[in-house]
């Protein structure tokens, strides 16, 4: 889902809110007359009218085909962040192109991490999120381990992955867990 | 997206030394106002279907009355009734409630570590790592960690029938030591709730 997505998310429902409260109370100003500029009924008879003219079908067949493309792409901007299966690497050209497989390289870098006694399992791929092409890796910790440690030890493996990848325009997000006690615990003395 | 390194001998080193890549955006949680944003784009698909009907029943193409037409001639000298007030007070609270959504920002996920790259520590991992570092402190049998805004309530159960401030002080020094590696770490409380 992309932040441009959720942008217009954010301002239609608000206007639509907006919308909403203004017509409850316009409706019950109606009602109770505490608004005299309100009609005592409602006369559709002008935009009756308009159905009339001899543009108005093209007109609803343009809207319709603008409303229907409006409404897929917004429906499909809520689709989540795409998946980045292969990155484009430097030297590609006319001659021929050269890609990695994005989540080969990533896998190595977890195997790598999990390979640690401070981290239980890793795992991760490259994603397309609000904007940015992010390595995104999920990783589980022992309940034990240091945390500047494991800091560091990202740190060392995300930067030999994107000198292997060559693609300077990567973020990295790593977002840690913690483990159950259970695994460590059988260590601990009373 | 990596540096030179000179070495020590004075000399050029074609090595060069890789540098992690930049922070990403901080993790969030799902932005429930999507679920809005999903019906209002499948509103707008609707609005077509009434519209490509509408042009096709005008061209006669397909056969009935047009449904804008027919809904027109439908509200046309209609007054304000007593049950549009009902529907009115629910259709103010629904927009109320849209407002709400349109304007409460998506949630944080994690706290950051302190780190060259991205690393955050997702709330419920900060729980277990607290509660796992709590059980670590000498007489603690057992911890149990909430956290909720920037804050991390852990109690404990320790050997003694009474309220131990001397454990609680320990069990303190020791998650603030843990927590240092944050960026922010979060403010700890901890209570001992005695023998378990």
């Amino acid at each position: 889902m992309s932040g441009t997505s959720v942008f217009f998310d954010r301002l239609v429902t608000f206007v639509v809110g907006v919308a909403l409260i203004a017509g409850a109370v316009i409706v019950i100003g109606w009602k109770y007359d505490l608004f005299n500029w309100l009609p005592e009924a409602l006369d559709s008879g002008p935009a009756l009218d308009v159905t009339e003219y001899g543009w108005w079908p093209w007109a609803l067949a343009a809207a319709a085909l603008i409303l229907l493309l409006l409404g897929l792409r917004w429906l499909f901007g809520h689709l989540p962040s795409r998946r980045v299966t292969e990155l484009r690497l430097p030297g590609s050209g006319a001659e021929g192109r050269l890609e990695v497989d994005a989540g080969s390289a990533v896998s190595a870098a977890c195997a790598s991490l999990q390979s640690r006694h401070d981290i239980r399992s890793a795992k991760g791929d490259v994603r397309r999120d609000r904007g940015q092409l992010v390595i995104d890796i999920r990783a589980t910790l022992e309940p034990r381990c240091d945390l500047a440690e494991v800091a560091t030890a990202i740190d060392e493996t995300t930067a030999a992955l994107t000198q292997s990848l060559e693609r300077p325009d990567l973020y990295c997000r790593v977002r840690l867990d913690v483990g159950s006690r259970g695994r460590s615990k059988a260590a601990r003395l009373h | 997206m990596s540096t030179p390194v000179t070495s020590t001998d004075g000399g050029s080193d074609t090595r060069t030394q890789a540098t992690p890549p930049p922070t990403a955006k901080d993790p969030r949680g799902f932005a429930r106002v999507s679920v809005f944003g999903v019906l209002w784009s499948l509103a707008l698909i609707a609005l077509a279907v009434v519209a490509g009907h509408d042009a096709l029943a005008y061209g006669d193409l397909i056969s009935g009355k047009p449904w804008i037409q027919s809904a027109l001639e439908t509200v046309d000298g209609m007054k304000p009734q007593f049950s549009w007030v009902v529907l009115a007070v629910v259709a103010g609270l629904i927009g109320l409630i849209l407002i709400y959504f349109a304007l409460r920002p998506r949630p944080h996920l994690g706290t950051a570590v302190r780190a060259q790259t991205g690393v955050f520590m997702l709330d419920r991992g900060l729980r277990s790592f607290a509660a796992a570092s709590a059980e670590d402190v000498d007489g603690v049998d057992t911890a149990r960690a909430s956290a909720s805004g920037r804050t991390v309530r852990v109690d404990v159960h320790g050997p003694s029938a009474e309220r131990d401030a001397a454990l609680e002080g320990r069990v303190q020094q020791r998650l603030e030591s843990r927590f240092e590696p944050l960026e922010q770490p979060p403010r700890v409380r901890v209570r001992d709730l005695g023998r378990g």
